[in-house]
């Protein structure tokens, strides 16, 4: 498997704040990576360096097209880097109120053609994968949350990206949600997609993830298999804390 | 004579001062830009001109008197107005303010016609005297003098007393501000309220040598929201020292250029300023 | 022929206004009045509609639109008097001279935002406003009278004020064809990434729209449409000088597309049949002037609009349709239930 996205020792301060430093992993084409971290640990900050919402302090984000050119997309203005194929969804929701469900993805469908009626007609696609077609006329402001965020997923397939980054977007959801959402990461996985996650939910990531890089107050702190992960010592410090660590090791 | 200039743009920035004070307060605490400022400093004109035509107050007595009779007409209009379109997107606050400044135009041209008026023989009146070479005007230097004594009345009121912290409070955070007890509906009456006292006194202020006719009003409207601008909104020390430099941009432009390039020298400034620092010379 | 249909349907409130604006030239006779608050409200509907490019659909909102209908004045009366230049030709160099303006101001203008922006706007025309009055070439403060010369009549193809009904309906059909040009670009990609733009830049990134090229885009339509505007006013009007470049006239395209709909495509002309329907009808109750009155009660109705409803008349004609169209499905299904019941 080739390499698609590389990210060499990324650091991003806020003045004198370190929200990450020296974060560096390799997302290899039709993998689905998940970013995961206890609260602040800077998952979406890294997310927001790589696609170019923040320009990193130090270190560089590497984007390798489908011939195997490579391009330095470190800093690089989002709408840049998703005309190359690179889409991210955003933790808070964006809705376009003002749009219909169809309108919105309509939007993202733009930038591939140039005439309404194929975008229409592209968006409708969309609409019957992400099972939003019944709800293609109401506008945004009036929709669930639930379905705002499968909008903002429709909304970013459209724009057609070899590889899509959604940020903590099963936040809220119930099982049955959270089973779909799922379902629509492995089944575009085998579209061909890329997908890096940033998520809270391990039942849900887990299950289908390739790799697992855990962040821990800005640094990388584990990588690997979904299992290896689990049993790694450090990552569990993380999230429980030292003592309850230290607790759990004495029995 | 370039001495001379500076004291004059000076003493016209001082009351510009007291003039945008208020727009800097409203803008910072409330998020909006008052477009009837303009016809607020008007009827305080007229207010002050009738009180000297009709019972011989002089203006600087009179000065109380507008400044209460526009506090409670920017009470009057946040009631009625600005409450209603406190959270409406964009610029809506802006447009309805707007159509107030319509009405207070045309009202005061209904009632007073477009005929200049204009106070004469009061206490300080044009007497001129000398320092350090330079020609001073009492009314001038009485004006900015005034002025500048307000805009730091003002400024103490908001950092030392309960209410003026409580303003700059929700200017900082509005939820915040509700959350720890804050009634932000007095607050922002009061801070509408205050802009018209401002404006009121700098009426009183400015009227013994300023003719008043409506037609003058928008400039004056323009002129402090380009002022609020520069100072970054909500920010008083930045509205003070940004009208003193535009003071001195219009009395230097009109000085090296001609007096009708005064105001686009003004303007030019702004766009350059803008350019470098677009958020205003100290906004945040 | 559905397709037809279809256009109709949707558009009928826009057919049934166009007929009202052929039929009642006709139906007034020589009224000149009449005839000549028709122009009026033609000419500011072209430049609201402009505006409403930037401002509604982009969310920018402009405070300085003068200085692009002013150009186009200037440039059709500078053209026509001095090099004998037909108005079309005139008004089409008056379009791409504001356009080049509107593109190199904005590409640094539009680095602000809001409160900050418009008033930027603002002081780009009060400079235009300053630099026009002390300009000779333009005749400075005295301005420019439109000279008509005979022999050009022909030429002129109905731009001659003087035949007034040929230049209404030239005025008219030009209108038209700009609420079509707008109508187009509002379901175009343009319309979807500007009004992406105006809800939030940073969706419209994330979504590969590069804000800053649709925002200069949009202005320098804009600024295309209020040349073209100011093209005809200078023919109406038969003189220009640098009050066009006024703040009084920038607002007046801001006022009557907001009150009218901001956003919408109907919003101009329906503003600007409100703000010149008082005029002509206060300064008939008036004999010959207004005092202002007109001014006072439209400061009201914009007041009042704006405060419950910020989209202007449009918006509440759509809340009516809404509500009306709600209580029918409340009806059908309480009859549902009520009828299930019954069983």
């Amino acid at each position: 498997m080739s390499a698609i996205l590389d990210i060499s020792n990324v650091t991003m301060k806020f003045g004198e704040l370190v929200a990450n430093e020296n974060v560096s992993f390799t997302i290899n084409e039709r993998e689905i990576v998940s970013l995961i971290g206890p609260n602040g640990a800077g998952k979406t900050t890294l997310f927001n360096c790589i696609t170019g919402f923040y320009a990193p302090f130090s270190g560089q984000v590497t984007y390798y097209l489908p011939a195997g050119e490579s391009r330095d997309i470190t800093g690089m203005p989002s709408y840049k880097t998703c005309n190359m194929g690179i889409t991210r969804t955003f933790q808070i929701v964006k809705t376009l109120s003002e749009m219909t469900v169809e309108q919105n993805v309509m939007t993202g469908s733009f930038l591939h053609v140039q005439r309404t009626r194929e975008a229409r007609e592209e968006a409708r696609r969309i609409l019957e994968m992400t099972g939003l077609m019944e709800k293609k006329d109401v506008l945004g402001r009036n929709l669930t949350i639930v379905d705002r965020k499968r909008v903002e997923i429709a909304r970013a397939l459209a724009t057609k990206p070899r590889i899509l980054m959604l940020d903590e977007c099963m936040a809220g959801l119930n099982q049955t949600e959270i089973k779909d959402v799922m379902n629509l990461v492995i089944s575009l996985r085998r579209q061909g997609l890329t997908l890096l996650i940033v998520e809270h939910i391990m039942e849900a990531i887990m299950p289908i993830s390739d790799k697992i890089v855990v962040l821990n107050a800005g640094k990388k702190i584990a990588e690997g298999k979904p299992q290896e992960i689990a049993d790694n010592e450090e990552v569990i410090k993380a999230y429980l804390g030292e003592k309850y660590h230290a607790k759990s090791q004495k029995h | 004579m370039l001495g001379q200039i500076l004291v004059n743009g000076l003493m016209t920035g001082f009351v510009y001062a007291l003039v945008a004070v208020g727009l800097t307060l409203t803008w910072g605490v409330m998020d909006v830009i008052n477009f009837s400022h303009g016809e607020f400093l008007l009827w305080g004109m007229y207010a002050a001109f009738g009180l000297w035509s009709v019972f011989t107050i002089d203006p600087l007595f009179a000065l109380p008197i507008c400044a209460v009779l526009i506090f409670i007409l920017g009470g009057l209009t946040y009631f009625g107005i600005i409450k209603r379109v406190l959270n409406a997107p964009g610029l809506t606050a802006l447009l309805a303010t707007f159509g107030l400044s319509m009405i207070l135009k045309n009202l005061a041209q209904f009632f007073f016609t477009a005929n200049y008026r204009n106070v004469t023989n009061t206490i300080f009146g044009n007497d001129t005297f000398r320092v350090l070479g330079l020609h001073i005007r009492q009314d001038y230097l009485v004006a900015a003098a005034g002025s500048l004594l307000l805009t730091i009345l003002v400024m103490l009121f908001i950092n030392k007393t309960k209410t003026g912290v409580a303003i700059k409070a929700t200017s900082i955070n509005r939820q915040t501000a509700q959350l720890m007890g804050i009634n932000t509906d007095k607050i922002f009456a009061i801070t509408f309220g205050l802009s018209g006292a401002c404006v009121g006194a700098a009426a009183a202020l400015m009227v013994s040598f300023t003719p008043i006719t409506p037609n003058s009003c928008t400039l004056y409207s323009i002129l402090a929201f380009v002022i609020v601008a520069l100072g970054g909104f909500g920010n008083i020390k930045g509205a003070l020292l940004a009208a003193l430099i535009v003071g001195v941009v219009e009395a230097l432009g009109g000085f090296w250029l001609d007096t009708t390039f005064k105001y686009a020298i003004v303007f030019a400034v702004y766009l350059i300023v803008m350019q470098i620092r677009p958020k205003g010379l100290f906004g945040w | 022929m559905v397709k037809a249909k279809n256009i109709f349907k949707a558009n009928l409130f826009g057919f049934v206004l166009l007929a009202a604006l052929v039929l009642i030239p006709f139906a007034v006779g020589g009224n000149a009045d009449v005839h000549n608050i028709i122009i009026y409200i033609l000419i500011y509907s072209m430049v609201g509609e402009g505006w409403n490019l930037i401002s509604g659909f982009t969310g920018q909102t402009s405070f300085g639109h003068a200085a692009y209908f002013g150009i186009g004045a200037y440039t059709v009366a500078v053209l026509g008097n001095y090099y004998n230049v037909v108005p079309w030709i005139g008004m089409l160099a008056g379009a791409v001279i504001a356009t080049v303006l509107a593109f190199l101001i904005n590409f640094k203008l539009f680095k602000l935002k809001g409160h900050y922006f418009a008033i930027a706007t603002l002081a780009v025309c009060e400079i235009l406003r300053t630099l026009f009055s002390v300009w000779s070439y333009v005749g400075s403060g005295d301005g420019i009278k439109l000279i008509f010369r005979q022999e050009n009549k022909l030429l002129w193809l109905a731009m001659d004020v003087r035949d007034r009904l040929p230049f209404l309906f030239v005025t008219l059909a030009v209108f038209v064809a700009i609420f079509i040009l707008c109508r187009w670009l509002e379901n175009s990609k343009m319309g979807f990434y500007w009004k992406a733009i105006r809800e939030s830049h940073e969706v419209a990134e994330s979504i590969g729209v590069n804000p800053q090229k649709y925002k200069v885009y949009a202005m320098m339509i804009s600024a295309f449409i209020a040349a073209i505007g100011g093209a005809f006013y200078v023919q109406f009007f038969k003189y220009i000088d640098s009050s066009v470049f006024a703040l009084n006239v920038s607002m007046i395209f801001v006022l009557v597309t907001v009150l009218g709909g901001i956003g919408n495509v109907y919003g101009p002309i329906i503003g600007s049949i409100i703000y010149y329907g008082l005029e002509l009808v206060m300064r008939r109750a008036m004999s010959g002037t207004t005092s202002g009155i007109n001014l006072i009660i439209f400061g009201a109705l914009l007041v009042i609009v704006v405060c419950y409803q910020p989209k202007g008349i449009v918006g509440i004609y759509e809340d009516i349709v809404n509500r009306r169209r709600k209580r029918k499905l409340d009806n059908a299904a309480a009859r549902a239930v009520s009828g299930g019941e019954q069983q």
